[in-house]
């Protein structure tokens, strides 16, 4: 019998080469925005350099795209006199992406104001990593990646598909430049992270199944970030997302809400409802049950200052 | 946890090997015990992660055998009634887990027998590995019963039931021929022992990787057309059951060389399950060749206490045929495992009747007829349903629509059939280092092995390398599904 060195150290020679190689490739497609959900990369990129420039009394609002479309900085700057920035970007992104990257650019004397989706209360609604979420990260680079657990930093590299790191290569070494046009990219982001929509129109769009109660995990997760907040002295408000709920789901949405209230109470923040109501109907919808007509968007904004300004901010 | 995800092949397996020769330097029987925990590890860390009915029915099984096996050899004159109701418990609970739905739903339901009973339903309620380590503790109670076998130490009891590499989805071992092994206190030649297990794993991971996972593609969607009653021509129902019939040949002879592999980088042969089963020029030789230690257990444990052929031509028919139906429905409690046990006994009765009568037939003309034979089961081997397996063999043998195929797969299906009935196999390939445990005519049949060796060079490491690098990145991005078929049985 022959001895079996030669072999493992070609075996093993062989996959230290291939996994440089499958690295370097990672490394190469991080950091490019292209078609492959580059608009929410840009959009998040965009408000986390709005956020790198602290003014003070600032306003901060951070939810997913329900926030983006919903509520304008401009306006709810207007109403209160403080500066605001719309830190909103997609619902699709988990809690940990809203965390890295905004959340932890918060500073000492700032508000941050959460209309959160739904699905950020709920367990298993969008508390793993997707495809959307893992790509769009990779195009802002590796920063995210290496906060990931070791099991996680696996999953995360399995879900960039083939044709996302085909093309974000290309892109980093020349062979296709992306051209930003169509779909959501044709509202243009202003310089307070608020999203221009004042051409969109009103499409008939379907409801949305809210929730029956905030999950057990979510809970601890949101709980946890609150705190940390709070203790870094930032004032934490939460407030109902707008959302164009199912008639039928509208009494277990309501008894989400009020867990919601009770969390953001029990864990150093505070809860602001709106007088008007926070669900929203068909008519004011314009793609999804989450975005707004500019019209509803100016009324939801102003509703929610008018809230804040009576019971939980001081306004100019 | 699959032998083809990454924790298994980057996480699991280098702790489990590296404890077991760390350990193995200071003590056999400690090594022994690390083999027991990590296999039961790996056992827990599998599908369905966390507490469910999987781990309690399999600590229970092995608890309650080896008190079994225990007593069998203690109380010498209750020896048989002891067997028997060891061997009666132990189908008992595999009958439960799965057969009790089977026959409730499907069997008594139809004639007008209803029985609202809370049992467990589909492959999804069934105890990972069960139908394997059932088996394997039903030929290890009647071997001690034989006195061929005496096993008094529980732990060593645990790691013949559990050994990870056969768990799963077998092979079905016997304790003779495995505990001998674990017990060898000999200098063992770590690198080789490595290399030669991660040659045979690689071109097992290949097997299923890169053969058997593509081909299924052309199968799946036109058995599951055929099983919505939806119709199937000519051609694409060919395409079908020659898929199928490829793939499932990669999928498990992948999966056993792996299984091979694995075990022989702790220097432990398992018995071997598939020598080039597509080869053999009869149904006879068939089964000699396909899933061996299913095929040895049949006869070693009920076709031979049947009677075998010691009681005349009708009655060595007989129990062909009943072995052959239930080790159909072995695979599965469904009447289209039932028909393909079934009609595996007629090919063999047949095939014996043949024989008996003195016929031969040109080896080209026999190869067609028993490949044909085969693919035909496979079809009901396959479908979900009676109807849709009809519905696949109507429009293979007499379909009105001809239909067509694209010359690709065509291609596909071709190269693969070419590389099943022309290369050798990984146990000729790797004849000189016997990886696994073979009968004597097939040893006697390898030889010295084929014109296609495989040495230990740098380079054919290299290679193995890189064909495990392709493999991970076609399981970490899902290009194709993946998912063993005899992880279901």
């Amino acid at each position: 019998m022959m001895s079996g060195r030669p072999f493992l150290a070609g075996f093993f020679g062989a996959l230290a080469l291939a996994a440089l190689v499958a690295s370097s490739a990672l490394v190469l497609a991080a950091g490019e925005i292209t078609a492959a959900y580059g608009w929410t990369a840009n959009i998040v990129r965009e408000r986390t350099i709005i956020l790198d420039r602290p003014q003070p009394d600032r306003i901060v609002i951070v939810a997913g795209s329900g926030g983006l479309f919903g509520i304008s900085a401009a306006e709810l700057s207007r109403r209160t006199g403080r500066p605001v920035v719309n830190a909103s970007s997609h619902a699709a992104l988990q809690w940990e992406m809203l965390d890295y990257y905004f959340l932890s650019r918060v500073v000492r004397g700032d508000t941050v104001i959460f209309p959160l989706e739904y699905q950020y209360y709920l367990d298993g609604s969008n508390d793993t990593l997707t495809n959307l979420s893992a790509e769009a990260v990779h195009s802002l680079g590796l920063g995210y990646f290496w906060t990931l657990p070791m099991s996680e930093k696996w999953r995360y590299v399995s879900l960039l598909r083939p044709r996302f790191l085909k093309m974000q290569i290309a892109s980093a070494v020349g062979e296709y430049r992306f051209v930003a046009a169509g779909g959501y990219w044709k509202y243009p982001s202003h310089w307070n992270g608020d999203l221009d929509t004042r051409l969109a129109q009103s499409v008939a769009v379907a409801p949305l199944w809210g929730g029956s109660g905030v999950g057990p995990k979510a809970y601890q997760r949101l709980c946890a970030s609150f705190r940390r907040l709070a203790a870094r002295g930032v004032r934490v408000i939460g407030t109902p997302p707008n959302a164009y709920v199912r008639e039928g789901s509208r009494a277990t949405t309501a008894k989400l809400l009020a867990e919601a209230a009770n969390l953001f109470k029990d864990c150093h923040g505070e809860f602001v409802v709106p007088e008007s109501s926070a669900l929203f109907g068909p008519s004011d919808m314009i793609d999804t049950p989450y975005h707004l007509t500019p019209t509803a968007k100016m009324k939801r904004t102003s509703d929610l200052a008018d809230a804040l300004c009576a019971r939980a901010i001081r306004c100019k | 946890m699959h032998f083809n995800s990454v924790e298994f092949m980057f996480a699991f397996l280098p702790v489990a090997l590296l404890g077991f020769w760390t350990v193995r330097r200071f003590s056999v029987v400690a090594s022994s015990i690390w083999l027991a925990a990590a296999s039961l590890t790996f056992y827990w860390l599998g599908e369905h992660l966390g507490l469910n009915i999987n781990m309690p029915v399999l600590l229970g099984s092995i608890a309650f055998n080896f008190l079994i096996g225990f007593a069998i050899f203690r109380w010498r004159d209750w020896s048989k009634p002891i067997l028997i109701v060891g061997i009666g418990v132990d189908l008992l609970v595999l009958a439960y887990f799965k057969y009790a739905g089977f026959l409730i739903d499907d069997v008594l339901a139809p004639l007008g027998i209803g029985l609202a009973l809370d049992v467990p339903r589909g492959v999804g309620a069934l105890p990972i590995g069960i139908s394997f380590y059932t088996f394997t503790q039903i030929a290890y109670l009647v071997d001690t019963y034989q006195r061929k076998v005496r096993e008094q130490d529980p732990v060593n009891y645990a790691l013949f039931v559990t050994w990870f590499p056969h768990l799963i989805s077998g092979p079905i071992l016997h304790h003779k021929e495995m505990m001998p092994q674990f017990a060898d206190r000999s200098e063992r030649r770590k690198m080789e022992l490595l290399a030669v297990g991660i040659a045979v794993f690689a071109i097992g991971l290949v097997k299923k990787v890169l053969l058997a996972d593509p081909v299924a593609l052309h199968a799946t969607p036109i058995f599951a057309a055929a099983d919505a009653g939806e119709a199937i021509t000519m051609a694409s129902a060919w395409v079908a059951a020659l898929a199928y019939t490829l793939q499932l040949y990669f999928d498990f002879s992948g999966y056993c060389d792996m299984a091979v592999g694995i075990s022989f980088m702790v220097g432990v042969r398992l018995p071997i399950n598939f020598y080039s089963p597509y080869k053999a020029t009869s149904i006879v030789e068939f089964w000699r060749r396909w899933h061996m230690t299913l095929s040895r257990f049949l006869r070693d444990y009920l076709y031979i206490p049947l009677g075998g052929n010691r009681k005349g031509s009708g009655r060595r028919w007989i129990n062909l045929f009943i072995t052959m139906v239930l080790g159909g429905l072995w695979h599965g409690a469904g009447w289209t495992f039932l028909i393909w046990g079934a009609l595996h006994g007629v090919y063999l009765g047949i095939n014996h009747a043949f024989r008996s009568l003195g016929g031969r037939l040109p080896v080209a003309v026999a190869w067609v007829l028993t490949f044909s034979a085969v693919v035909v089961g496979w079809v009901f081997f396959r479908a979900q349903t009676v109807g849709g397996a009809l519905s696949i063999l109507r429009a293979m043998f007499g379909g009105s629509n001809a239909g067509s195929v694209e010359w690709l797969v065509v291609a596909h299906i071709s190269v693969l059939l070419t590389i099943v009935l022309v290369l050798p196999n990984a146990y000729q390939m790797l004849a000189r280092w016997q990886p696994a445990l073979l009968p004597r005519d097939i040893e006697a049949e390898i030889g010295e092995g084929s014109r296609i060796r495989f040495d230990m060079s740098p380079a054919n490491g290299a290679m193995a390398g890189i064909a495990v690098a392709i493999c991970v990145c076609l399981i970490t991005w899902q290009v194709v599904p993946s998912e063993f078929l005899y992880f279901q049985f």
